[in-house]
């Protein structure tokens, strides 16, 4: 069953200017439950747009999102209900932080919710633990703490929310490569741990290559493919050529295709590449002395 | 070939209770050369930069611009012109409404008559590729064209090296890619020193030399092959190495011995190709 | 949504208007409002209205732009006119009485007259900002102030105040935006609720929105300093004003203009 729904969803920026932009054109999708989902393409490619109908910070134009099969806009209690479902970290989220201690900011979300102050401890605990924050950061002050560890604050302030969706944009986005690495395995494990829909837009195809089950490729507003991730890197070539920066490896793979040796392109992660060159020697040396 | 920049065992911290940030760093920037300082958040490299135009000075020891001491109060508008200096936010260092305004603002400081701002923006805005968007505002630009204006800004000055502090952090693979560019050609075209301060390594791949910095101290100098190759160690600073040069590393881990300085997408389908076929 | 908000629009254009020194234009704009508040007879509020289309012509601003700048006014308009319909009296008999409400005719007039004032006043005013770049703009007053420095005024900085102020007022509207839609995904409410739920609502977004200000102000001071910037000692400018032979003949045209609609005090009865 998915556990979000979008159908035929079309959005235009200033619809009566002669500036219009058509952001979405037509977007069909269906988000299966406890999938961790990968969103490539372009800068203006509509992917910011499609993310911010998912929480219904933007009102579809045309078309309607379901949310546990229900539309988030006539089917639901109200709209904030959705917002505690489908839960949103922006960009640079470190700059949302405004309580004293890390605890309270970390806490608005479920007290926004509604929650008794014992479920609001033990969900500010539990979102601490998924995002490697310690006691002592929980009681200090947010602007204390170095960039990454502010970072991990936010997250951990939708995490508590406990959303059936997590959405993130961009989350490692001026980190160094401990600070990514950090990040997107904390939130992997909360994918796995708790069972919940993860939906991570990037612009690294290195990290959607190594974390997500299924990318969503989009293009000009429209979805140009939504498959497992192998199926997608099987299509290197034409990632390529719409100018997304494939991962180093499969351009080796495909440059070694060129060569005449065809190994498969689908190879994104550096363990499947020695894997199946591993694999593909091993044949070789076998065949040469049979 | 002489130095542009001389740093000579330099101890630096913010505050007299806060820890040392730098902790006795010697290094040499020659004229002309693209360098590049690779280190993780945190590790000083940002303090460092600071001490290049002046924006810091040294707690112990010395910064020389050329000949000019960055203590001496009186050359400070020298060392601010010879050496200038972009930051990662491009929205925080675009003064003016108006593109060409702000690529004008630095020669307007410095008291350049007005018929030489002209010629000097053009050819600024001209080398950064942002000459089309001259009349242009700037919040109407994407990160990357900001970015340029922002370098344009620095050029017109006509300074013999630029700092870049993680120019590219906030920027989308395109914008990225248009940022390298500009500085590569700047280094190559007009001669101009650069280093680049940053923690990407496929943009350190691309340097002369590579400055390692972990804690405060300088941990190696070297060419991107010589760092690179390494991976087990650079690996251990948090940092990353190029896949390619990790591929190598982890077959070598099944008890093959390919090079690991094989960085290049072409070098390494050249040496597994030989490795396939053998 | 706050993106909507225009402050001090400007049409890029290459008209006599547009081509005109800010100085000058400043100086022009600040006679008008003077030479409406002295015009107190129909004919000249005619004149000026005249006076004001041709300009609008030549510019070549398109006249519906008026009606968007006065209509965030009307309440304003409205209030005033509801106000003075009422309070004004005038020695004889009111023309229209009923109960206590007495309205007379010296009311309407000044009301007529006041809604004329007000409306050229909006048209004159906004065609400064619609004809000159903010940037212009504050060069002209920088100029026009200079005088001040004598009495250690510190006209540059003010400048460039004023341009760090319009630089950054895109971005911090985008910002605003950014963090209400992060609080929003937070279950903040931020349109509901009563009106001290409202201000308590306000805390999430002031707060982050004055600490990024505090850091763009530091890390915009050391770009600053990095493009050698010293306060306005020994400055140039890239683009120097220069008030042209054009622009004094185009001034003397609207000055006399000007002077036509003051002379028609001299002819015609005053009506308030």
């Amino acid at each position: 069953m998915s556990v979000l729904k979008v159908e035929n969803l079309s959005y235009t920026y200033n619809p009566d200017m002669p500036n219009r932009v058509k952001a979405l054109d037509g977007i069909n999708l269906e988000i299966e439950e406890g999938t961790f989902v990968g969103v490539i393409g372009h800068t203006g490619c509509g992917k910011s747009t499609l993310i911010s109908h998912f929480n219904g910070l933007t009102k579809p134009q045309e078309g309607r999102i379901l949310l546990d099969g229900k539309d988030i806009w006539s089917e639901w209690p109200d709209i904030r209900q959705v917002r505690f479902n489908v839960g949103m970290v922006f960009q640079y989220p470190e700059y949302q932080l405004f309580e004293e201690t890390c605890y309270k900011d970390i806490a608005f979300g479920p007290k926004n919710m509604g929650l008794s102050q014992e479920e609001i401890d033990s969900r500010v605990k539990m979102a601490a633990k998924f995002c490697g924050i310690t006691d002592e950061m929980l009681a200090g002050s947010p602007f204390d703490l170095s960039g990454g560890q502010k970072r991990r604050i936010a997250i951990a302030g939708i995490i508590a929310m406990m959303p059936k969706v997590l959405v993130l944009d961009e989350p490692c986005a001026g980190l160094d490569p401990e600070g990514r690495e950090l990040i997107l395995s904390q939130v992997k494990n909360y994918q796995q741990t708790t069972g919940s829909t993860v939906i991570l837009v990037s612009h690294s195809m290195e990290d959607i290559a190594n974390y997500a089950d299924k990318v969503l490729v989009m293009e000009q507003g429209r979805v140009y493919n939504y498959d497992l991730t192998e199926n997608i890197f099987r299509d290197a070539e034409n990632l390529s050529r719409m100018g997304l920066g494939i991962p180093d490896i499969t351009k080796v793979f495909l440059k070694l295709k060129e060569m005449g040796v065809d190994i498969g392109t689908d190879v994104y992660t550096i363990p499947y590449a020695v894997k199946s060159l591993l694999k593909y020697k091993q044949a070789k040396e076998a065949a040469k002395n049979a | 070939m002489s130095n542009m920049i001389k740093v000579d065992n330099l101890w630096f911290r913010y505050s007299r209770d806060s820890e040392w940030a730098l902790q006795g760093i010697n290094l040499e920037v020659k004229k002309g050369e693209f360098l590049c300082v690779l280190g993780s958040n945190g590790c000083g490299k940002s303090t460092l930069a600071k001490h290049f135009n002046s924006i810091l000075v040294p707690e112990k020891g010395d910064v020389w611009v050329e000949d000019i001491n960055t203590k001496d109060d009186d050359r400070l508008l020298d060392i601010r012109q010879k050496v200038g200096m972009v930051f990662q936010n491009p929205d925080n260092q675009i003064v003016a409404t108006v593109v060409e305004e702000d690529v004008a603002f630095a020669l307007e400081n410095m008291g350049v008559p007005t018929r030489e701002i002209r010629v000097r923006i053009d050819e600024a805005m001209e080398a950064a590729g942002i000459l089309k968007y001259k009349d242009r505002a700037p919040h109407n630009l994407s990160g990357g064209q900001k970015q340029r204006v922002a370098i344009a800004g620095i050029i017109a000055m006509r300074p013999d090296c630029i700092v870049l502090d993680e120019p590219t952090a906030m920027l989308d693979p395109n914008g990225r890619a248009k940022v390298i560019k500009t500085i590569k050609q700047l280094n190559r075209d007009y001669g101009i020193t650069v280093v680049l301060i940053t923690h990407y390594m496929d943009e350190a791949a691309q340097a002369d030399r590579v400055v390692v910095m972990s804690k405060g101290k300088i941990e190696k100098i070297g060419t991107p092959r010589e760092i690179f190759s390494q991976v087990a160690w650079v690996k251990s600073l948090a940092l990353d190495v190029p896949q390619t040069s990790d591929l190598a590393y982890q077959l070598n881990q099944h008890g093959y011995n390919l090079s690991t300085e094989a960085i290049s997408i072409e070098e390494c389908a050249a040496q597994l190709y030989k490795f396939l076929e053998e | 949504m706050l993106k909507d908000i225009t402050i001090g629009q400007h049409f890029p254009g290459n008209s006599p208007v547009h081509n005109l020194d800010p100085r000058l234009k400043i100086v022009l704009t600040v006679a008008f409002v003077f030479v409406l508040f002295l015009s107190t007879n129909f004919v000249g509020l005619a004149l000026a209205a005249a006076v004001t289309l041709l300009i609008y012509k030549v510019s070549g601003i398109p006249l519906k732009m008026l009606k968007k700048s006065i209509k965030p006014l009307l309440p304003l308009i409205l209030f005033t006119v509801i106000l003075n319909l009422f309070f004004i009296k005038g020695p004889g008999d009111p023309l229209i009485s009923l109960g206590f409400i007495k309205i007379y005719k010296e009311a309407i007039l000044f009301i007529i007259v006041m809604i004329c004032r007000i409306i050229f006043l909006i048209c004159g005013t906004s065609l400064l900002t619609y004809t000159t770049s903010p940037i212009m703009l504050t060069d002209g007053l920088e100029s026009l102030m200079k005088p001040l420095n004598k009495i250690h005024f510190p006209v540059h900085e003010m400048a460039m105040m004023i341009t760090i102020a319009l630089r950054f007022i895109p971005t911090l509207i985008e910002e605003t935006d950014k963090i209400m839609n992060a609080q929003k995904s937070r279950g903040a409410m931020l349109d509901s609720g009563s009106f001290a739920d409202r201000i308590k609502a306000l805390v999430p977004i002031l707060i982050p929105l004055f600490i990024s200000s505090l850091r763009r102000a530091e890390e915009l001071a050391t770009a600053m300093e990095c493009r050698c910037y010293h306060g306005g000692e020994g400055r140039t400018r890239l683009k120097q004003l220069k008030i042209t032979g054009t622009d004094i003949t185009n001034t003397v045209i609207v000055a006399v203009m000007f002077a036509i609609i003051l002379s028609t005090r001299m002819f015609f009865p005053r009506v308030i």
